[in-house]
Parts: structure tokens; sequence; C-alpha cells
């Protein structure tokens, strides 16, 4: 919603990390930052995921390393309740 | 004492009578109040064995700590009862007015004996109690009912807690109601329906002390400002309703009875759907900042003028576990539900079980028989028709309606026998309730929350989806780690529930939503409200034994290791797409996931509390009745 968009492919080079698709992605929508990505650009904020293909969260510790080719990186906000 | 009255008021419906029970102040320092202190009231004062469904079964009440005070959503009271559902404790939370009412009448508690012969409105005004005849009240939906109260005492400053049609008809999981909230599951208006209370009134006209005003304020103003941030945003912007894409795409969003977790027009039933065509506006309960209820209404066509608040477990119940994709339908079915006052998720669920019976040849067109539909309809997933005909068939207990009241156990236990088919091995129930909609075949800790629920598998009384959906651990696998995460989400949640205050605050203390982010907080907001000096490590203890008193309501009502339980589907069958395809959680592993909880929880390998554990918690009655 706040994209206006629910998928896109993006090009990266081999090495990118998952924290530079946080700051590309940012770049890209301004409107992210501050609801999804912290004011620094470069972090999401607390339950905003990157899910990989799916099946696996990124960690923290995880987001110097880079996706392979053809993964699929999902941006989830997780709530609970209802 | 501050922030407490000391009294419980009794009622009794058979005699008509009432009185007041004075409790000490170390009662409420160990159960506090919400779900924690009406099991208490339960455990107290129902008869052992009793039939859910009888004059023995009291409804209890215990309100929040918070509630009338300045302290974002602290204005949140537990129900509980023992349920008709399950035959163990049935503790819901709901919120908003109702409990204030009832706190600035001077009442911690409300327990309700007995059974009245005819419907009657229990009117309490401070500290008097009056029985008033509630026939022209029979008929009316839960909306209709609170304001015919206010127009009947002429003043708007009344609240009530109400049956709608459903309950008066005997639907087994319907619902109790208060100003547009509802203490869903485990089917408390079946409880009250059975008792010929139609509603609860109340009008409280007294202030509420608390210790320390100047703390309370500040600490309440600070809470209330971060909670606008980030940290509810999207509570605030699309509600619950977000998750339906969330879990899809991670392969766990119910679909046609929970055979799938991806539904392929899950963009059409979506929260971002919904906010773009259907809501009308964002409403908040009482003492609330951040208001997440989204109204929605069907705007035109058969169903213009269905309008109600849709949060993400009643959705996905009434869309994609039902094959549905008509966002307009799902709304009404909804409308349906809450107006008639009974559970939108068991009454889903249920018929996503009538849809696959029909759908596998066991259910034939003319079961579908009413007046509306002399010669039935086809039950099959995807059709809208369908869908309302049942909900409303349901609510009024009509033809095949009669059967799916009474919650898929019931409904696949009848239809087994007198067919000779296996349709339990679709219905969606562990202790008798239909699950959440999380699919646990994806979600390992979880299934073990959800096994191990004390009223049932449930994603508010367990947050174990937390560490399986983060990544903390792996959600396909399971290992000796399980019982513990289990353990600590469970009791987590239950801090909450006993305070009450609303879950969707838990970040706005510090930004992080555990213990040493929340804690601290909690600790000077019950110090400043009752002048206690509880420090940080009496906070979870609070949450421990609010399980504890509830296992051992169930297990005083016969409770055995293996009703921890899972749906069969959740046990047997893998879905076959998406990112979660090919997992079950198999019955070794769940037996393993259980000892490693029981042993976490310092109970016996049979799930049984040791008479020192209970004495550690301050319960020494319990623990001389069940403790081994």
């Amino acid at each position: 919603m706040l994209t206006g968009q629910s998928e896109m492919m993006i090009k990266i080079r081999q090495d990118t990390a998952f924290s530079e698709i946080v700051e590309l992605l940012g770049m890209k929508f301004p409107s992210l930052v501050g609801q999804i990505i912290d004011k620094n650009g470069n972090d999401l904020i607390a339950t905003n995921l990157f899910s990989l293909n799916g099946q696996r969260i990124i960690q923290e510790s995880e987001m110097k390393e880079s996706p392979k080719e053809g993964d699929r990186l999902i941006l989830i906000s997780l709530l609970a309740g209802g | 004492m501050f922030g407490y009255s000391g009294k419980i008021l009794h009622i009794d419906l058979t005699t008509r009578k009432s009185w007041v029970e004075e409790k000490p102040e170390d009662f409420f320092k160990k159960y506090i109040g919400g779900v924690s202190m009406a099991t208490r009231l339960c455990w107290e004062n129902i008869k052992p064995g009793c039939d859910a469904l009888s004059a023995d079964n009291p409804i209890c009440i215990a309100n929040g700590i918070f509630a009338g005070t300045p302290v974002p959503v602290g204005a949140k009271y537990g129900l509980a009862s023992k349920s008709p559902m399950s035959g163990f404790i049935g503790d819901s939370l709901s919120g908003s007015w109702f409990c204030i009412a009832l706190k600035r009448a001077g009442w911690d508690g409300v327990v309700i004996h007995g059974a009245s012969e005819k419907w009657v409105n229990v009117f309490v005004d401070d500290d008097r109690v009056e029985f008033r005849d509630a026939t022209k009240l029979l008929g009316l939906d839960t909306f209709q009912t609170e304001e015919a109260i206010r127009e009947q005492l002429a003043d708007d400053q009344v609240r009530s807690a109400t049956i709608g049609p459903a309950g008066e008809n005997g639907v087994r999981y319907a619902n109790v109601t208060n100003d547009g909230r509802q203490a869903g599951r485990t089917g408390h208006g079946a409880v009250w329906g059975f008792k010929k209370l139609k509603a609860l009134s109340v009008r409280g006209t007294h202030g509420i002390q608390v210790a320390d005003p100047k703390t309370l304020n500040k600490l309440s103003f600070d809470i209330t400002k971060a909670s606008q941030g980030p940290h509810t945003v999207k509570y605030r912007v699309l509600g619950t309703s977000q998750n339906v894409l969330t879990l899809n795409k991670l392969g766990l969003l119910p679909t046609r009875n929970y055979q799938e977790g991806t539904f392929e027009q899950a963009e059409l039933v979506s929260g971002e759907y919904m906010h773009d065509h259907q809501l009308v506006k964002v409403i908040a309960c009482a003492q609330c900042p951040i208001a997440c209820e989204h109204m929605s209404a069907v705007k035109s066509g058969e169903y213009a003028g269905a309008m109600t608040g849709i949060e993400y477990e009643c959705l996905f119940a009434n869309s994609s576990n039902l094959g549905i994709s008509d966002i307009q339908t799902s709304i009404k079915m909804i409308d349906i539900a809450d107006r008639g006052g009974m559970d939108a998720m068991s009454m889903g669920i249920t018929i996503s079980w009538a849809m696959e019976t029909f759908e596998k040849g066991i259910f034939k067109k003319e079961d579908f028989k009413s007046k509306k539909y002399p010669d039935g309809f086809e039950a099959k997933f995807g059709n809208n028709e369908a869908g309302i005909a049942m909900a409303e068939m349901i609510r009024d207990r009509e033809g095949i309606g009669k059967l799916l009241s009474e919650g898929t156990k019931r409904a696949s236990e009848a239809i087994d026998k007198e067919r000779k088919t296996e349709t339990w091995k679709w219905a969606m129930q562990s202790k008798g309730m239909e699950p959440a909609g999380y699919d646990a075949r994806g979600l390992k800790t979880f299934s073990l929350g959800s096994a191990v629920g004390t009223r049932g598998p449930c994603h508010n009384r367990s947050a174990a989806y937390d560490p399986d959906i983060q990544g903390e651990v792996d959600r396909f696998k399971v290992d000796e780690k399980r019982g513990a995460l289990a353990k600590d989400t469970e009791e987590y949640a239950a801090v909450y529930d006993t305070l009450p205050l609303c879950k969707f605050i838990r970040r706005c203390f510090t930004g992080k939503a555990d213990r040493a982010g929340a804690w601290p907080t909690i600790v000077q907001l019950i110090n400043a409200t009752t002048g206690w000096d509880f420090k940080f490590e009496d906070i979870d203890p609070i949450g421990e034994r609010a399980v504890a008193i509830k296992k051992a309501f169930n297990i005083r009502e016969g409770w055995k290791r293996s009703d921890d339980a899972l749906p069969y589907r959740w046990m047997h069958d893998p879905m076959t797409k998406g990112p979660s395809a090919g997992h079950v959680t198999s019955e070794k592993e769940l037996e393993y996931m259980k000892d490693t909880y029981y042993q976490a929880k310092g109970w016996t390998k049979e799930g049984l509390i040791p008479k020192k554990k209970l004495i550690e918690l301050g319960m020494e009655d319990v623990a001389e009745q069940i403790g081994v």
C-alpha cells in the first residue's frame, strides 16, 4: 500500500547484501522510511522482516549476506491478534 | 486498597438474590484481574464435574487492574465459565466501556450463579442489583440489545454485556458482546443463554482511586505518545487483516478448510483491498489511543448495509478458508456473526467443514434445505450464497444449522455415527474448539502451543508462532527447545491477559516486546495504581500463576495428557502447495514436544502439577486439591 505495488524485480550486483537492499528500497520508496525502514534508511523496523522464498527469515546477523540468483525476497510485516 | 474496591458481587439467578464478598489484598496480588482472576473465581464457585450448560456453572467476570484509569489499553475484563465446547476452562477477554462502568460501580468482579426461569436483564446500578424482565429484548441482535436497554433505562451511560439470537437459541459457540466488542471463543453466549441471561447492564457513578496519580498520568502520557509511532502503525493503518497477504506468502493462510496454506485470490480478501474498497472508519475501544478496529461495510448490492469491525481471524475463517474471494460476502458473514452474537472463527470453520463434507459427497444438496432454500443448495467452497445461508441457519439453528451450531467436533461425531463416515478427519478442532488462522503444520512451536492450550488451540493465549515466524527457530523442525519456548510465550501472553492490557501496546514501552522491554514499565504502572511494591521479578509469576490456575481447573474437570492434541489434518495431511508444503506435525513430534513443555513447566510427564510447584506460586489450596 505504501509503495503502490506488491511485487517488483530488481537487478543487483552479485554480492549485494540484504542490508543494501533495504537501502535501495528506502531510496526507491521514501514512504517506507519511518514506517517499515528506520529513519537512517538502512535497517528494518522491528516486526518487519525479509523472508527468503517464504521459508526462512533473514536474521539481523545475516543482513550482510547476499541472496542467490533466482531467490525471492519477501518483505513481511508481522502483527498478531484478531 | 488503591485500584481495587476489594469487592466481588455475587448474583443468584435462581433465587434472585445478591451478596457481596470481600477479598483480601493478597488475593488481588496473586490473581490481579482478567483471565487469571476470572478463572480463580470459577475455581471457587463451580460445582466440579458439572455440565457446562447447567445452573452449577457460574459466570465469572474479573475486571482489569487499569480499567477506568488513564493507562492506555487497560479497559479490559476477563470472563470465565466452564466451556460448553471443551468441558474445560473457557476464558475470554473483552474491552471498552462495560468494564469501566463496572469499576465505577465499585466491583472488581461479578459471579453469577444459578439459572433464571424467565429471560432476565440483570441491572447493576452501583451497589443495587435489579432483575429486569428481558422478554422485550428477545430476538434483538447484540448491538440493538445494548441500545434498547439504554432506552428502557433512559440513560445513555448504562453499559451492557449481552447475548444475541445465537445465544438465545443455544449456538454452542455463541459470544458475549459489549460496546461492539466480543468476549469470543469457548461459548460464553451459550452459557448465558442456558441461564436465560440476556444481558448484564451496569451504571457506575463512583470515582476510582489510585495510589500515585501523578506518576500514573506521566507514564500513561508517555505510553500514549509512543503508541502513535511506528510500533503500532500497522494496527492503525490496516489492522490485523494485514496478515492475510503476509501469511499467504509464508504458506500459512488456511484455505478451503485448512487443506492448503495459500489462497490464489488472497489479494481480494486482504486488508489492503478492504482499506481501499470497504473501509468506513477506524474506531477504538474506550481508553485506547491506538484504534485498530477497522469498520468495513458493504456499500452496494444485495448485502448493502452490512457493516462490522473486521479482524484477521474472523476474516480468514470467512474468506480463504471457505474458498470465498468476494470480500462483501465475508463482511456479510462476519456481520451476521457479530450481530447474532456468535464466534465468527468457529462459525466459519464449521461451515468450511460442511463444505468439504459436501464436496466429498457425504452431504447432499437436500441436506441444506431451509425456509429460504426449500430444495437446499450446493454447499461448495467458493459459493457465496451458501456461506451466508449457513451463517443465518446456524444463528437460527434452522435445518442443518442446528447440527453446525454444535461446532466441528460434535457435528462430525454426529454425522460419522449416522452415516458411517470419517468426517472427523477434517473436523478442525482440538479440545472441541476450532483453531486459529495460522496453519500450524508450518509452525512447529505453535503446533505445540496450540495443543497444550488450556482453552483449546489459540493464537491469543499462545504466542508461540512468534519464534517460528520470526525465524528464531526453524519453523519446519522440532527440537528440545520448543517446550521452553511454548512455555515462555504462553506465560508472556498470560501476563497481558491477566492485567489485562491489550497486547497491541507491547512494543510501546521501549520498542521491544520482550520481558526486558515491557516488564519495568508494567511494574511502575502496577505500583502507581495500587501502591504495592512489585518488582521486575514479580511479573513473570503473574503469567505462570494464570496458566496454573487454568490448568488446575482443567485437571479437576478430568483433563488427561491425550487431551493436549492437534486436529487430525495437522498431523497427517501435508499441504501440497506453497512454502509450507509437505509438512505435518507427526504424533511422535507432538509427543516429544509435549514432554519438553511439561518438563519446562516443572510438571510431571503426564502433565500434572506437583504440589510443590503450586505452593511456590502461593496456591496452597489448589495444591491440596489437584497437586501431585
